[in-house]
Formats: structure tokens, sequence, C-alpha cells
């Protein structure tokens, strides 16, 4: 249904030298991809991620997820230990055929990017009516 | 046993909730994987995927920790939870985050293709740079992020003077 596309966004993404490097790091959300019924659904965790700081973006095939995460820690606070810093998650995937790209929709909740990806009409098995001479 | 573990806790009859607790391969395993998460985080390159096997992908949130000279502030990532099924608790000079992450799999007709985002109850308690007033605790979950600020007990924001420097 959805394929990965790029396991490592380092060569495709952030080489492109137009972005400005920041002290951002990239790191790839965690995702969980599944299908019910009609439509495909994925997910990725994006923690300290809201509705103005998430991308969903498709060029021809290809799904790109971004998310810019935005910690509140209050001015003038000295780190003591950290097993986070500021991430900016990105990921791309593959979207199969069978997907009707007009009716993608995404939403964040919780720091989780929900990306509902339904089956378009043409990918729906069809009776064919069997005409008599 | 976990290295996460072996940090110093007021109450000694309470055990990490982990799910893998008792199995030290298990959590060795994890630590590692944990170990090497972050260092590829730090490089800009993604984490082994081969590494992160289900049966150990249970969940453990990163936490953050920075002070001020008044306040001691905490912010730990819990993606895809609700306020409702996380605890915080503050002593003297350790602070605890207990939840469960609840997995939503065992709902019908989902066909699954991925599965990354881990579940599973956690607990972790940290150690507080300084000792601080459990009265003066302020706790907020936004975007999957939880932040705790708490006030550091008047002895400790004493505890450092500056120095007067003469000269002759």
């Amino acid at each position: 249904m959805t394929k990965e596309a790029e396991l490592t966004n380092r060569n495709n993404l952030t080489s492109t030298g137009q972005e400005p490097r920041t002290s951002r790091i990239t790191c790839l959300p965690d995702v969980n991809i599944f299908t019910k019924s009609d439509e495909t659904i994925l997910e990725a965790d994006m923690p300290g991620v809201n509705e103005s700081s998430v991308e969903v973006m498709l060029d021809n095939d290809i799904l790109t997820v971004k998310g810019t995460q935005i910690i509140d820690v209050p001015d003038g606070f000295i780190p003591v230990r950290g097993e986070f810093a500021p991430t900016e998650f990105t990921r791309r995937f593959e979207v199969s055929h069978d997907i009707d790209r007009n009716r993608i929709t995404a939403n964040v909740r919780n720091g989780v990017l929900r990306v509902v990806l339904p089956k378009g009409e043409h990918a729906k098995p069809k009776k064919i009516a069997i005409s008599t001479n | 046993m976990s290295i996460k573990d072996l940090i110093i806790r007021k109450n000694r009859n309470e055990t990490p909730a982990r799910r893998f607790e008792d199995n030290s391969l298990f959590s060795f395993q994890r630590d590692m994987n944990n170990l090497f998460d972050n260092f590829f985080r730090g490089f800009e390159l993604a984490p082994f995927e081969g590494l992160k096997g289900p049966a150990v992908a249970s969940f453990n949130p990163n936490i953050n920790v920075s002070e001020t000279e008044k306040e001691v502030h905490i912010s730990a990532e819990l993606p895809g939870m609700d306020e409702k099924d996380i605890s915080v608790e503050v002593d003297k000079d350790t602070l605890t985050i207990k939840g469960e992450k609840k997995e939503e799999h065992e709902e019908k007709g989902k066909n699954w293709h991925r599965v990354e985002q881990s579940y599973g109850s956690f607990h972790r308690t940290i150690l507080l740079p300084a000792k601080v007033d459990i009265n003066k605790a302020k706790a907020k979950f936004k975007k999957g992020i939880l932040s705790v600020t708490i006030q550091k007990t008047e002895d400790e924001q004493k505890k450092k003077k500056a120095v007067e420097i003469t000269t002759e």
C-alpha cells in the first residue's frame, strides 16, 4: 500500500543546500501504517509538533511528512541533562496507485500526525455488466 | 538490571513497571538500542531499524532537564498519550513520571503494514539537580510533550552566593 520511499532522508532531503542549517537535528519519526476497510492510515510520532509546524506534501507518488518540534522551555533555563534535542521529523513514502490523491487528509493530536489515504473508486472491484447481442 | 535503574530512588520498594524488567538481557539490549539511537540521532542519521525488534520496543520516554537559580524544568516526549494516562510525582529531589501508552492493536479489521511506535507502561524516576519545594510544582501536557516546572527550596536558592572580589 504505502511503501517507504527512502530509508535515509539524509541524501535526498538535507543535501540540497537550500535550507539554512540550524542546530536542529533531523530524524525519522516512528510510524505505524495499517489499512482499514477502504483506507490506509499512517501515524507518525512527532512529539512537540502542532498544526502549524507540520507539513504533508504529495509530489507525484512521494508523500513527504515533515514536522518541526517546538519545546516550550522558558527563557533562562540552563540544560542539566538531555535525552532529546530540538528535532526536525522528516520521512518519505511512496503512495500506491489505488490511493485517491484528492481525498488525502491529515491531522495532529497529542504529538501524533495521522494521515488518512482513502482508496480511490478506480481501485475498488467493479462488476462488469454482460451485454447480450 | 537496566543502567537507568541505577538512579537513586527514595522509595526502594518501587520498581520500574517496565514490561521486560525481569529479563536482564532485554533491558540491556534496550539500553544498547537507546545508546545507538541517541548516538545516531546526533549525527543526523537514522537509527538501525533492525535492532528494534517488537519484543523490546516497550515505551520509554526521552526526558530533558534544565534549571535556573530558582526553578527546575523537566520536559518529556510522550507522543500519542492523553494527560489522564500520565501521573507525575515529586519528591524532595526526584521526579517520577508514570503512565501507560495504550495499544490499540486489538481493533478488528486492521491490516498492519508497519509497526514502529512503542506501547506499554513506563515508569521513570530521575534525580533532580536540586532539592525542590514539592508544593510548588506545575505540570502541563501539550502537543505530546509534558513540561514540569518546580521551584527549588529556599535553602537551595540561597546556596549560590557571589563572592566579592577586592583589589589591593
